[in-house]
């Protein structure tokens, strides 16, 4: 009874912020110009106003998509095994050729075990990332209590590409200076390759008093609390601070709508808004040559035929050649394992076979092992390494697969937390018990280790699942992980859940 | 040549910040600037405590453990805390090759202060619990008695014994080890004073015995000369310490700090030194700021603990950059990179230094700003860094070369 009423509410206040945000939208267009006055941009670049449409619009097909079926399934350019044809493979080690639709990102696909691919993205500057990746998230320039040293040089980690978050560094240094220092590349002396995010998501999600209009994310000022001085963030503008961050990929800003929402009408402004939003982010977007944009499918859990996310889908297509990757994004918010796990796949079935595909905000290492088998490319999440800091060390074997160090019953134990692992953590001969008294005294080089154990059992995983792929045999690999986590309550284990069942079996591996 | 030493805390027996890696990078044992100019303080208060478990179930839990039927693991908590170890590396796993010196604490009267402001906010905090009556003075105070000291841990106030510390300390195997002291706030009084003063006699007495009888290779012992005045307790820690001196390595001066005119504390150097012949070997604990370790060189330490290097990163503080804008420098010899004015200043850290930090001009000063203001653990990292190597040349060029001038040192920093 108590968990309806809880729901209940939360639902009910979920539908207020969705009609206030209905609302402004609505005003946002009607507005005269001088209230619109009162909303500062973040930058000066002018909005496209080419793309922008009246409110009684916000709800009508765009016209791209007018001619398209959506009676059957979007997909294109897809070979096996979803066709017949075969997918043409680059061997590893081939020098990349970057053409002129895509004159920052060289993609080749190197292996193919069912649906999971090993692959290679070549970026400017010779700096390139092998698939499937991990990438830990340096939220203000850095990873937290490593030395880029230790994340490059350190054999156990070697991260080809970290993450950064527009949001923070707009904030803190603010991306002009970035800019001014050379790019984040240079200002945090990390030569590799850096992907940032559009701010977007971070404004939805921290900030309560975030709302979307037509013209893009309005906020408060964290920093101006007093001033009550309202921000906008544009995809104009979203793009003018990654450019100025300078990283190698850069993500669109899309309008972003929590996955458990349950109004469907915002869900239909939400992906038309979005693709409008991509030609405004592409139309900002200055330095083609040296960074990608990748796009954000969006559409929340709708993936039936016709649903909104085909219709994302169907107006990236129309749009392919502008878009060197794309990413898998309104997912990791809350929503239920059966319907994550649905989109993720039909996103696979449809996005292109000679492109990358990025799950944004996804890094439990089961998801990471379930969503390769559907043939996802890159990961992202701030819990490896947030969990570390708290204490929790990631390892293999039983479910839920970590070890939550502060415990007092580790006070004791003198063993490694994982046997073989080349971390600093592990490899230095910590013990969990002296890894257990470090936490407890806040000593910060507990939060260095623990760190570095958990990045590296992130790259040890991934790089486990790229030799998998490359020699063929992921379906055992997955079969081997998941008999490992899930050991059966008749052994007294856990059972396998039965969305990483479904997603398997979809996959063509039987567990 | 005297080769000074800079003596660094090992909180909780790590190495302050730093992981393996950087270590054997930048500062690795084997390197001859840390085998001559380096030591490791391992402190027996946070490195040697050890939980205890005793096999005690309430009869409530173990009731609820039977009407659930099955047996579930609950994670034992520990039921008090002692004093035990094994050796330093098995203990801490801290890198081996350094020079290492274990002491029961750096300065007790430090600790004290330092557990008496908690309490002050802990009680701030809950204001119903406070039960010391208003406006009554209190004097951060080390509480002992003739047979132990009780040791403020991070698991609270602990008794030991100076049988045990020494069986502790020895177990550590350090290279160097202090004896069991006792020390008296220079604002307690006279009975407090001689009280602490023949405690220390007492446990030098029984450490050194101890220690005597120990088989396995063994830490130098050193004596602690615990300052609680310049003239009552003097003569007597003179005295019992002279009982010692064959079997000493050397003698600690512990709380010279606490004294607060600075030729008080000269003249006390002066006179400890000059009571022992031939002149012992020195070192100086918890030394506060650069004055006072000038200071102490100009005395003729050898061996110089502070946390400087720690507390300057712990304060946004670049130290030794004053060969490149002087007037920027404050007295204490560092910048403050949380100042405003770094934030666009591209410039290296410290021209031509060649530390972790600053090297192959690796992050510039606008990158350090922001990891102070974006409030990030690499600051402190590279701050510790950077501040560690440059305390070390600073020991090893200028303090302990043969022809050292320390008027024109100290014209540079002061």
């Amino acid at each position: 009874m108590e968990t309806k009423v809880t729901w209940e509410s939360r639902k009910r206040n979920r539908e207020d912020g969705a009609d206030d945000n209905l609302d402004d939208t609505k005003r946002a267009a009607t507005d005269t110009n001088e209230e619109k006055a009162k909303v500062k941009s973040s930058t000066d670049v002018p909005t496209a106003s080419q793309f922008i449409v009246p409110a009684d619009q916000f709800l009508s097909l765009p016209p791209e998509l007018q001619d398209v079926d959506f009676t059957k399934r979007v997909s294109w350019r897809k070979f096996a095994p979803y066709t017949k044809e075969v997918l043409p493979l680059t061997p590893e080690g081939q020098e990349p050729e970057f053409k002129e639709d895509s004159p920052a990102l060289c993609f080749h696909v190197h292996a193919t075990s069912g649906r999971a691919r090993a692959t290679t993205l070549h970026l400017p500057s010779s700096r390139k990332v092998q698939t499937p990746i991990f990438m830990p998230v340096g939220t203000k320039g850095t990873i937290k209590a490593l030395t880029t040293e230790e994340i490059c040089n350190d054999p156990a980690l070697n991260c080809p590409i970290i993450l950064g978050n527009t949001y923070h560094l707009a904030l803190q240094p603010g991306t002009e200076l970035v800019r001014d220092m050379g790019g984040l590349h240079k200002f945090m002396r990390w030569d590799r390759g850096i992907l940032t995010d559009s701010g977007g998501f971070q404004m939805v999600s921290l900030l309560k008093l975030a709302e979307i209009t037509e013209d893009g994310v309005e906020f408060e000022n964290p920093f101006l609390k007093d001033s009550k001085e309202r921000m906008m963030l544009r995809p104009e503008d979203s793009i003018t601070h990654q450019n100025n961050i300078g990283s190698d990929i850069m993500m669109a800003l899309d309008d972003v709508v929590s996955s458990v929402t349950d109004n469907d009408e915002r869900f239909e402004i939400a992906t038309y808004r979005t693709l409008r939003w991509l030609d405004r982010c592409y139309a900002a977007h200055t330095r083609p040559k040296e960074q990608n944009l990748f796009a954000i499918v969006q559409g929340g859990l709708d993936t039936k035929v016709g649903g909104l996310r085909e219709k994302c889908l169907a107006g990236f297509r129309a749009r392919d050649k502008m878009i060197p990757g794309y990413a898998i994004g309104g997912l990791a918010g809350g929503e239920s394992k059966e319907d994550f796990w649905k989109v993720v796949n039909q996103c696979c079935k449809s996005l292109p076979d000679d492109k990358p595909r990025y799950l944004m905000g996804v890094g439990y290492p089961l998801d990471l092992v379930v969503c390769s088998a559907l043939g996802v490319d890159m990961y992202d999440c701030v819990y490896p390494t947030r969990t570390a800091r708290f204490g929790v060390a990631l390892v293999p074997g039983e479910a839920p697969g970590t070890l939550r160090l502060k415990s007092n019953e580790f006070s004791e134990d003198t063993r490694v937390i994982m046997e073989g692992c080349e971390c600093a953590a592990c490899k230095g001969g910590y013990s969990r018990a002296r890894l257990h008294t470090l936490l407890k005294r806040n000593n910060p080089l507990a939060a260095t280790l623990m760190t570095n154990h958990n990045i590296a059992y992130m790259m040890y995983l991934v790089r486990g699942m790229r030799k998998a792929i490359m020699e063929d045999r992921y379906a055992s690999y997955v079969k081997d992980f998941i008999n490992d986590q899930f050991r059966g309550s008749a052994n007294g284990g856990q059972d396998v859940p039965e969305w990483v069942r479904d997603a398997l079996n979809e996959a063509g591996i039987k567990v | 040549m005297t080769k000074i030493k800079l003596l660094i805390h090992a909180e909780d027996g790590s190495f302050p910040h730093l992981s393996e890696y950087l270590l054997r990078k930048y500062f690795n044992p084997k390197d001859e600037t840390i085998k001559d100019h380096f030591i490791l303080g391992i402190a027996v208060k946070d490195t040697c405590i050890q939980p205890i478990y005793t096999a005690k179930e309430s009869k409530k839990k173990r009731k609820r453990q039977e009407s659930d039927g099955e047996e579930k693991k609950v994670a034992p908590k520990p039921t008090g805390y002692t004093f035990d170890t094994a050796t330093l590396h098995e203990q801490t796993r801290l890198m081996e090759g350094y020079n290492t010196f274990a002491v029961p604490s750096f300065d007790l009267v430090d600790d004290a202060k330092v557990q008496m402001e908690k309490d002050a906010s802990n009680r701030l905090k809950n204001p119903q619990k406070n039960s010391t009556k208003e406006g009554q003075k209190s004097i951060a105070s080390v509480t002992s008695t003739k047979n132990h000291l009780s040791l403020i841990t991070p698991n609270g106030l602990q008794q030991i014994t100076p049988e045990l510390y020494t069986q502790v300390g020895n177990k550590l195997k350090c290279d160097h080890l202090l004896a069991l002291f006792d020390q008296a706030n220079l604002e307690e009084g006279k009975k407090r004073k001689a009280a602490a003063c023949e405690r220390s006699k007492a446990w030098l007495g029984l450490c050194q015995k101890s220690h005597q009888s120990t088989t396995e290779c063994k830490s130098k012992l050193w004596a602690a000369f615990s300052c609680h005045d310049s003239k009552w307790t003097l003569n007597d820690s003179i005295q019992y310490i002279t009982e010692y001196k064959q079997s000493l390595e050397g003698i600690a001066i512990v709380g010279l700090h606490h004294v607060q005119s600075r030729a008080e504390r000269k003249d006390l150097v002066k006179k400890i030194s000059s009571s022992f012949n031939p002149k012992p070997a020195l070192a100086m604990l918890a030394v506060p700021d650069l004055s006072q370790l000038f200071d102490a060189v100009e005395c003729g330490t050898e061996i110089i603990s502070t946390s400087l290097p720690v507390t300057w990163a712990r304060s946004n503080k670049l130290f030794n950059v004053l060969k490149v804008k002087s007037e920027e420098v404050g007295s204490d010899g560092c910048i403050d990179l949380s100042d405003e004015k770094y934030a666009r200043d591209t410039s290296p850290l410290l021209e031509g230094c060649q530390c972790m930090s600053c090297r192959d001009s690796r992050y510039n000063k606008a990158y350090v700003h922001h990891l102070i203001k974006a409030n990030e653990l690499l600051a402190q990292i590279l701050l510790f860094g950077h501040n560690l190597f440059q305390l070390l040349t600073l020991f090893k060029e200028e303090l302990s070369s043969d022809d050292l001038d320390l008027s024109k040192v100290r014209e540079l920093y002061e």
